[in-house]
């Protein structure tokens, strides 16, 4: 009888150690989840999904000397690249087109000396308007 | 004349400030009215010719005194002109009323010798320097 007794409470012993043990497994977990929960928790409470429409993040603030400096630097390069382009789009339209330079147009002239006859015959040469008319009597010998 | 014509030309001719008229003078015979005739018949085909036969005539003076026909009608087609219309009035009687119609006007003005210079209704006779021109241009320009 004894022998009996002393197993059967080894048996329960070990039976409630099982119980024990897989009441451990079962809890933890569930423990271990809500602690990371919470702190998932926490930290979205601090940073929400969504900003409020009349909430803006502020621009980052810079010296302006930095601020000049980064400008320049931009564009520079970007008329740089620019200028590039332009040039290797010229280059491949035309490669051995030379620039226009900009030329006067000549002025139209209108020459005042004209060839004819006067009323009387005689041979003019000038402008039959002119303030003076020279006439040259002469003979070819 | 010529002698300083170029220089009258292209110091005030050309500036629109004096028009020049040749008149022409028959005072040495034929040679006279021979070239007339040819520089006449020239102008009736062409202005800008007669111009042209104008300076060589009188370039060549010494040549025209023995000049036969074919020498004023070489004389003429080398200036541009048509050899059958050349010769048509130099051979016709149109040239040579033409000519003879011009020397009649400036016996009429009272012009006898050569060269006489009408300025604005103002003469001088005999040939003149550059500078005595220039002169009366400008006097008669200011005023």
């Amino acid at each position: 009888m004894t022998v009996d007794i002393i197993g059967a409470m080894n048996l329960i012993k070990r039976l409630l150690t099982v119980i024990f043990f897989f009441l451990l497994t079962a809890c933890g977990g569930e423990t271990a989840t809500s602690a990371s929960d919470h702190g998932r928790r926490s930290v979205q409470a601090v940073l929400p999904t969504s900003l409020p429409p009349t909430l803006t993040l502020p621009p980052p603030v810079l010296s302006e000397q930095v601020v000049a400096e980064t400008a320049v630097s931009t564009i520079a390069a970007v008329i740089e690249n620019e200028v590039v382009e332009e040039v290797e789009t010229v280059a491949a339209v035309s490669p051995t087109a030379v620039p226009p330079t900009l030329t006067a147009e000549p002025e139209p002239t209108v020459s005042l000396v004209q060839s004819g006859r006067t009323e009387e015959g005689g041979y003019f040469l000038g402008n039959p308007d002119a303030p003076i008319t020279f006439i040259d009597y002469s003979d070819f010998m | 004349m010529l002698g300083v014509e170029p220089e009258i030309v292209a110091n005030f001719v050309e500036l629109g400030q004096v028009k020049i008229v040749f008149w022409p003078v028959l005072n040495h015979g034929n040679p006279s009215l021979y070239s007339t005739l040819t520089a006449e018949c020239v102008a009736q085909q062409d202005m800008d010719a007669f111009w042209d036969i104008h300076t060589l005539l009188f370039e060549n003076q010494d040549e025209l005194w023995g000049a036969d026909r074919d020498y004023f009608v070489e004389t003429a087609v080398s200036v541009g002109v048509d050899q059958t219309q050349f010769e048509a009035c130099y051979d016709g009687p149109s040239g040579l009323d033409a000519v003879f119609i011009l020397d009649d006007l400036r016996r009429q003005r009272g012009v006898f010798s050569q060269p006489v210079f009408d300025i604005n209704g103002n003469l001088l006779a005999g040939l003149q320097s550059f500078e005595l021109f220039t002169t009366a241009f400008n006097s008669l320009l200011e005023n």
